[in-house]
């Protein structure tokens, strides 16, 4: 069976039954190469046979799209060129669709491809069908029905204003769509992914901001981490052990400007900023702490004479308005404050985490980032 | 069809790395987030946006500190680049990456115009 490999899109649907047939619809403009990559990558890594089914780039350009996200399909993988056809170039595939306009011929070479099931077919795209096969919306269910028979369909359509009964026609051969449109913020801009109409599945309707990583492949997206704290708390640690690469801006052992690190983690992809601990770099603070969607508090477990200092940084982050965790740093050292003592004296509510952690060792490190990241997950979800 | 957002800003961003001898240029949110960029592949271009962010907030503050108004443009010369900051309207900045022996002036002109239009595409 496969799954999207999204989180909370996977929490909400789970496994895909075999022989589902799934359509991701997408506002124009959207590339939505990576997601049937995605989806390639996926069903190989779950034992299935990824047969790709391209009817509006050449293999190599498939190809090529799987080399920038660093996919490597390692079990079965079958491109099936259906575009060689309708432009009138020889095929470099081992399987080439016969007479791409016709759905019956399609049909045959994907059957070929996909022979002994457990195998996911890749549809790229309908679009294409639409537009340059001449195809109508009934001969396209009917053709992914007949594929359906033997794997599991994921289909690509990018929605170029068809018009609702093209729109909807299309959609009613599917057993779940999803769909992906871009935000456009004064200072974010972003995709939006949301399943809906599931057919094997009661599901609530959620939506994620996704983000294609070059490489790495798809992941929801959160813009901004901040890690803020006291002077001398350790943020530079912990800014440098949740990330995955990082720099920082420091000049004799302390922060002078930022951090700055990428995290990608359990399928989500942050950039992470840390901010000086030192009071005179407080201007700096409104601008690194802005737009953040989750914030961790970096303490010394063993300094309470800078607890004021941390209290007083969590109302200039505006840090109890969102997703917080505590990290009580230096837990390791005698004369370590336990946390119910530390909550007390940050006068902290009861629902904010406080964890014990040793950035240098990177102990505790994967605790604070799993409560962070459920945390702004629950915000999304209201 | 009409542009999108950020199409627009990337075509603002083209008029820049238009003029002889610069290397890229991007727009970045005050907080340091990315939001377009035309900058070379092996630039790593959201860390690049956040020291932009934080350079002019730096810049910003020395200003108000010493009582002289705000920012016009931050000019940084590096050993190999020359690199150029300028606000475009409340929420953005665009900045730039241009060989030591870039025309500033012509640079400079052409960045007032297109961080006009940024401004204009952002807050519409």
């Amino acid at each position: 069976m496969l799954r999207f490999g999204i989180p909370t899109i996977d929490d909400e649907v789970g496994w895909i039954p075999d022989g589902s047939r799934i359509l991701i619809s997408a506002a124009p403009g959207i590339d939505l190469t990576p997601f049937g990559a995605h989806i390639a990558v996926k069903a190989s890594e779950n034992g299935m046979r990824a047969v790709y089914l391209t009817n509006n780039k050449p293999g190599t350009a498939v190809r090529r799209e799987f080399d920038f996200l660093g996919f490597r399909p390692n079990g079965d993988f079958v491109i099936v060129d259906a575009f060689s056809g309708i432009v009138g170039l020889p095929s470099q595939e081992k399987v080439c669709v016969g007479t791409p306009f016709e759905p019956a011929s399609v049909a045959s070479s994907v059957r070929d491809a996909s022979d002994g099931g457990g195998s996911v077919v890749i549809v790229d795209s309908i679009s294409s069908m639409i537009d340059v096969c001449g195809m109508s919306p009934t001969q396209i269910s009917g053709l992914v029905k007949e594929m359906s028979k033997k794997s599991t369909v994921v289909a690509l359509f990018s929605n170029w204003h068809y018009g609702e009964e093209i729109t909807q026609g299309i959609a009613q051969g599917f057993d779940a769509v999803v769909n992906l449109w871009n935000v456009e913020e004064i200072t974010t801009m972003k995709q939006m992914m949301a399943i809906s109409n599931v057919g094997w599945k009661k599901v609530r309707q959620t939506s994620v901001p996704i983000k294609v990583l070059r490489p790495g492949g798809l992941r929801v997206y959160v813009p901004k981490i901040l890690v803020t704290g006291p002077y001398n708390a350790g943020k530079s640690s912990m800014t440098r052990a949740i990330s995955t690469s990082s720099v920082s801006v420091d000049r004799m052992g302390t922060t002078v400007a930022m951090d700055h690190g990428y995290l990608d983690y359990n399928g989500f992809a942050t950039e992470v900023f840390g901010t000086p601990g030192q009071e005179m770099f407080d201007p700096l603070l409104a601008y690194l702490a802005d737009e953040a969607v989750g914030i961790i508090l970096v303490v010394d477990s063993t300094a309470p004479g800078t607890f004021p200092r941390a209290k007083d940084m969590l109302a200039r982050t505006r840090a109890l308005n969102l997703p917080l965790v505590v990290a009580a740093n230096h837990s390791d050292k005698p004369g370590a404050k336990p946390v119910e003592e530390i909550r007390a004296e940050l006068a902290l509510p009861d629902n904010v985490p406080i964890l014990r952690t040793v950035a240098t060792a990177g102990s505790g490190i994967r605790d604070v980032l799993d409560k962070l990241m459920k945390r702004i997950l629950e915000v999304n979800d209201k | 069809m009409t542009e999108t957002k950020g199409e627009a800003l990337r075509n603002a961003l083209k008029k820049v790395t238009a003029v002889h001898g610069v290397v890229g240029a991007a727009i970045v949110a005050r907080n340091g987030l990315l939001i377009a960029s035309e900058l070379p592949k092996d630039v790593d271009e959201r860390r690049l946006g956040a020291m932009t962010a934080t350079m002019m907030g730096a810049v910003e503050t020395a200003g108000m500190t010493l009582n002289k108004g705000s920012v016009r443009r931050v000019i940084a010369e590096v050993e190999h680049s020359t690199i150029v900051a300028t606000g475009a309207g409340q929420k953005a900045i665009m900045v730039c990456t241009a060989d030591n022996g870039v025309n500033l002036g012509m640079l400079m002109l052409e960045m007032e115009d297109q961080s006009a239009q940024v401004r204009a595409i952002l807050e519409g």
